[in-house]
């Protein structure tokens, strides 16, 4: 059976191929796992190398072109160390994108407090319009989807459009605030924000 | 709250000579002192003479961004703007009120023509590169992304991060001025260029009360390369 991380990335893989807004910002960790999606998406893959600032705030940039981001690294590097640039390069700029952390908050306790993120599910209790979900929508092969006028139940996901009354404007693209809606993936990407944490227990870690 | 976003209008004073007379709305003052000032003369030459961009396009995908990282002390920015029918000139008196929406802060889901909401330092670069990729890969190739930092902001390790890997990426539409008033507490040896020419960039360092001189070093071919302009101004 294939763990929660390989499912990650190759259903990830499979909405490369699918939609062309898609991108996925990484920083080195899984990049092996997208060799091939790198291959055929040279301009959607994007590692900028042990950067987690840059890993936020690029794929910030990237939805403030209207371009749909996955943002993706270990748990305790997704949320917490870079999370200024979670709280302003999203939320405050009035758009959204997709954090998928390899792991949650205590995943592998081998690894030390260095790879634990204890404070990633408060921290983003504390911002708007983040909506957590588990990696249980990928395992199943649903899509996990933000639509506010439908909220999925099935795939454990769901996501809120940012709901303050100054938050009028589009992206810098119309299209890149077209809401997700189905879960058959004909158009599902959220122009919420989310967080998935795509790590339950499994043996497979690197 | 009532905040509202402003509608752009056609009666704004134009050109040069009207940014101080724009400040002094915001600012009550008829003299504005060189840090106020310092983005100024970059910002004008920008917006007069090289961003393709006006009010009836601040939602158009082909459009240059121009992305103001250094967000504090925003009135030059905001009188340049409304110099070019962005925000309107009645609005300017405004700033900084009980629900303006010209905040201390630029915020870009308030006011036209601003991309980015900044005020925390080290924020825009990083950005830009995410948008510079974004433009790329939706083939918008004609889009160029500006981002204005300061000398001191560059103190922000985010900088250092989106510089190594804009030149790794190649992100040639990518530009950078960087208003240097020598404000960095320990300063940059060797002068900033140099720190960008080392990560693979082009870069120039020009004198940023110069017009003419901003002009070329705005437009110099950098290709394959982004490009950084050094704008020295009165130090701080």
């Amino acid at each position: 059976m294939d763990t929660i991380r390989e499912r990650f990335t190759a259903i990830t893989t499979q909405l490369l191929d699918e939609d062309p807004r898609l991108a996925v910002v990484l920083t080195d960790i899984s990049a092996d796992r997208f060799t091939d999606a790198a291959r055929a998406h040279p301009d959607r893959v994007i590692n900028v190398g042990i950067r987690e600032q840059l890993l936020v705030s690029t794929g910030g940039g990237l939805a403030l072109s209207g371009m749909r981001p996955i943002v993706h690294t270990f748990a305790s590097f997704l949320v917490e160390r870079p999370f200024e640039q979670v709280k302003l390069d999203f939320g405050h700029q009035g758009t959204g994108g997709v954090l998928v952390s390899a792991g949650g908050s205590y995943d592998w306790p081998a690894g030390g407090f260095t790879h634990m993120a204890p404070g990633d599910v408060a921290l983003l209790d504390t911002l708007d319009g983040w909506t957590r979900s588990t990696c249980r929508a990928i395992r199943t092969r649903r899509r996990p989807c933000c639509d506010t006028r439908r909220p999925p139940v099935t795939t454990g996901s769901s996501c809120a459009f940012p709901s303050s009354p100054t938050r009028r404007r589009a992206p810098w693209t119309a299209a890149g605030c077209t809401p997700c809606a189905r879960d058959d993936g004909a158009s599902w990407w959220p122009s919420g924000r989310c967080w998935t944490t795509c790590w339950p227990p499994s043996t497979d870690w690197t | 709250m009532n905040t509202t976003t402003l509608e752009t209008t056609s009666t704004t004073p134009s050109g040069y000579a009207a940014l101080p007379g724009l400040m002094s709305l915001m600012t009550g003052d008829e003299k504005h002192d060189a840090a106020a000032t310092s983005t100024l003369d970059a910002l004008w030459v920008l917006y007069d003479r090289v961003l393709r961009v006006s009010p009836s396009e601040v939602d158009s995908p082909g459009r240059d961004r121009f992305l103001l990282s250094k967000g504090h002390g925003p009135m030059a920015y905001y009188a340049v703007l409304a110099a070019k029918g962005f925000p309107p000139a009645s609005t300017l008196s405004t700033f900084g009120a009980y629900d303006s929406p010209l905040g201390h802060h630029p915020d870009r889901t308030l006011v036209p023509g601003v991309e980015i909401a900044s005020g925390s330092l080290g924020h825009g670069l990083p950005l830009a590169v995410g948008a510079a990729l974004g433009l790329r890969a939706q083939r918008l190739t004609d889009s160029a992304v500006w981002v204005l930092i300061g000398d001191a902001e560059l103190d922000e390790g985010s900088n250092p991060e989106a510089i190594a890997y804009a030149s790794a990426a190649g992100l040639a539409r990518l530009h950078t001025p960087v208003i240097d008033n020598a404000s960095a507490t320990h300063g940059w040896p060797g002068g900033i260029a140099s720190r960008f020419e080392a990560a693979g960039w082009s870069a120039t360092t020009v004198d940023g009360r110069d017009h003419e001189a901003l002009y070329a070093a705005y437009t110099r071919p950098h290709p394959d390369q982004p490009h950084a302009v050094v704008a020295r101004v009165e130090p701080k």
